[in-house]
């Protein structure tokens, strides 16, 4: 399993330019499986395992506290006058916290809610019930308006880098357009400036000012993307399954670019993906959703060394290994088969 | 990738999309025909008087009773009459010139009043959706079960001696010719532009690029302007340069009903509905300004078609 992941040692260390967060060390000790309890959630009691937690909510130095995050969709009836009939609970009582600093995961196959959360996080989509704190304020209940300022510490990576580019705009203003919104750049020929040092932080060619998107490739445009994302400085950056719609050997250059950008901003990263490998690469500490719910969160070294619930466990082993030996090995020491 | 291209990209000047646009269009050679013929029938429009005056022409008006032969019909083309003269003597090429102004005139302003309607109507309904896009859904769908002909011969009618439309001092009087041509073709014209607006705006307001555009904090004016309007151009151009040559069309069928334009103006459809009566022994009236209507909208087509290529050169006929 080692052969095909990237260096698991990773986890933790090189991530994390405030001292004054302790990563590894706390987690890990409280960590023993008898430690890990339900935390107060009672919705937990619907799936038959309970979820797994090893660290305490609302300790260490927060940007971002996740409490009991709900979000339904309603399911209308008739044509004239709707009525509700049932809701699809797409988020079912969520909690989690992301330190300052760290990359913070969050798991799980295709419709469990993962990107459902991150949109209520930069408030795209209005939560049903609970808090999200952003650095002390409560911005679950905000309007439109008193959101603004909030808009420029929390920024957002989308997934598709094809339809997250408007293809009528130059990449000039797509990265600048941030800027005008927020009144950053006063007059074009400072707007100009500020976009190509953000072209040239993220690896584009600052001659490219004036292209259009479908001039680029998949990494490129991806670039573009979070060009636009850390053009306000953020706090904390929401990467919405970022490399999931490229080249494995794209991925990695994405991957290393929001590594470095994090390490040189000192920005905190919330990443999103379902590739349990890309996770490993990237984060510090990781939460594992299935069907609208946190099964287990840990950091990653934990929950790869020695995963709790059945659902991490299977996929743990949905891992592509390319050595069905080691598979087997692996499957057989666990004890356990793909569910 | 971009570090190695750093160095050889830089003597590469940046084009502008425009630039790029045109370089695609200027390609075409059909369309490039094409738009140089409309460019001409424009120019025609505007300066018809001079040109009439430098070729030494009657007015289009003007009956010269000498100009019929001695049963009273028309002669054909001559020196004189290069496209022959009308049943009562008028000249047909200084008529057909002439009526460039109104073919001209009828497809700009009621394009444009068209256009303008539609995709602020279908902009509304496609973004803010609910009860606002129910609402006008329902007005698109009666406006467009209503019959354009039928509404020209009863307004003209109706309005024969003028009618007095909008409350106290701010009234106006609709007589009847131009105005109602152009109220007629835009107050049926627009659910089919608003219907296509809607239709695109429904589906780009679910992009990832609005939702980005959002989570910086853009207001629904720079979402509607800047991000969704922008997309809307190649297929509002396209629509555009298919209603001209329908609203010439329109115009003509209209004052061919002899609901349109007044009898006294030079309009290609009031021509030919004229030259109906006497088509078996004077075919240049009927002809020429068929064939003016016939060449005015097919280089609109064409053109129409030449800009949806250059607007979107992945989708393009030549595949470049």
């Amino acid at each position: 399993m080692s052969s095909a992941t990237p260096d698991p040692g990773t986890a933790g260390s090189p991530n994390t330019p405030d001292p004054t967060t302790p990563l590894g060390g706390p987690q890990v000790e409280e960590a023993s499986p008898s430690a890990g309890g339900v935390i107060g959630d009672p919705t937990v009691a619907d799936t038959s395992v309970p979820a797994v937690r090893r660290d305490t909510l609302g300790e260490g130095d927060n940007i971002l506290q996740v409490r009991d995050l709900r979000k339904e969709f309603p399911i209308t009836k008739g044509l004239l006058f709707k009525r509700q009939v049932d809701a699809v609970r797409a988020v079912d009582g969520v909690s989690f916290d992301v330190r300052r600093g760290e990359t913070f995961g969050l798991v799980g196959e295709s419709g469990c809610g993962k990107s459902t959360t991150a949109r209520m996080i930069c408030r795209l989509l209005d939560p049903t019930s609970g808090q999200i704190d952003f650095d002390g304020t409560d911005i679950a209940g905000l309007s439109r308006k008193q959101l603004v300022p909030f808009r420029r510490d929390v920024q957002m990576v989308f997934q598709d880098p094809y339809s997250s580019l408007n293809p009528r705009q130059t990449i000039g203003s797509i990265i600048g357009a941030p800027l005008d919104i927020h009144g950053l750049a006063k007059g074009d020929g400072e707007r100009k400036r500020k976009v190509q040092e953000l072209m040239d932080l993220v690896g584009l060619n600052p001659e490219h000012y004036n292209r259009l998107p479908h001039e680029f490739s998949g990494g490129q445009r991806q670039r573009i993307g979070i060009a636009r994302a850390i053009a306000l400085s953020p706090k904390l950056l929401i990467a919405d399954e970022p490399v999931s719609a490229l080249d494995v050997s794209i991925q990695a250059q994405i991957l290393n670019l929001l590594r470095r950008l994090q390490r040189d901003l000192g920005l905190s990263l919330l990443f999103i993906a379902h590739d349990l490998s890309v996770v490993r690469y990237m984060c510090d500490r990781m939460a594992v959703m299935y069907a609208g719910e946190i099964v287990e969160l840990a950091t990653s070294e934990e929950l790869y060394a020695n995963p709790s619930h059945p659902y991490t466990r299977a996929l743990l082993d949905a891992v592509p290994t390319p050595d069905p030996d080691a598979r087997a090995r692996r499957l057989a020491e666990r004890g356990t088969a793909a569910v | 990738m971009p570090p190695s291209n750093a160095a050889s990209a830089a003597p590469i000047a940046a084009r502008s999309p425009l630039q790029l646009f045109w370089g695609r269009l200027r390609r075409d050679r059909v369309a490039m025909v094409a738009l140089a013929f409309i460019g001409l029938v424009i120019l025609i429009a505007i300066f018809a008087p001079l040109i009439v005056k430098a070729f030494g022409l009657p007015d289009p008006n003007f009956a010269n009773d000498d100009a019929l032969n001695d049963f009273g019909s028309p002669v054909g083309p001559s020196g004189a009459h290069p496209f022959g003269v009308d049943d009562r003597g008028r000249d047909v090429l200084s008529r057909v010139l002439y009526g460039a102004r109104v073919s001209m005139l009828v497809a700009v302003i009621a394009t444009a009043i068209t256009m303008v309607v539609g995709t602020v109507l279908g902009l509304i309904a496609g973004f803010y959706r609910g009860k606002v896009d129910a609402l006008l859904s329902r007005v698109t769908e009666l406006t467009l079960a209503f019959p354009t002909i039928l509404l020209g011969i009863g307004l003209s009618i109706s309005c024969a001696d003028g009618c007095k439309i909008g409350p106290g001092s701010a009234s106006f009087v609709l007589q009847p010719g131009l105005a109602i041509v152009v109220l007629v073709i835009s107050l049926t014209a627009w659910p089919y532009v608003a219907r296509l607006v809607r239709g695109q705006v429904l589906s780009l307001r679910e992009k990832e690029f609005v939702d980005a555009s959002r989570s910086l904090g853009a207001n629904d004016r720079r979402i509607i302007f800047r991000e969704i309007l922008p997309n809307l151009t190649a297929p509002l151009i396209v629509y555009a340069t298919v209603l001209i040559p329908q609203n010439i069309l329109a115009e003509a069928a209209l004052s061919f009903l002899g609901v349109g334009v007044s009898p006294s103006t030079p309009s290609w459809g009031a021509m030919i509905s004229d030259a109906i009566k006497i088509f078996d022994t004077a075919w240049w009236f009927m002809l020429f300004p068929g064939i003016a209507l016939l060449l005015a909208v097919l280089a609109f087509n064409i053109v129409g078609d030449g800009l949806q290529d250059a607007i979107n050169p992945r989708t393009g006929r030549s595949g470049k």
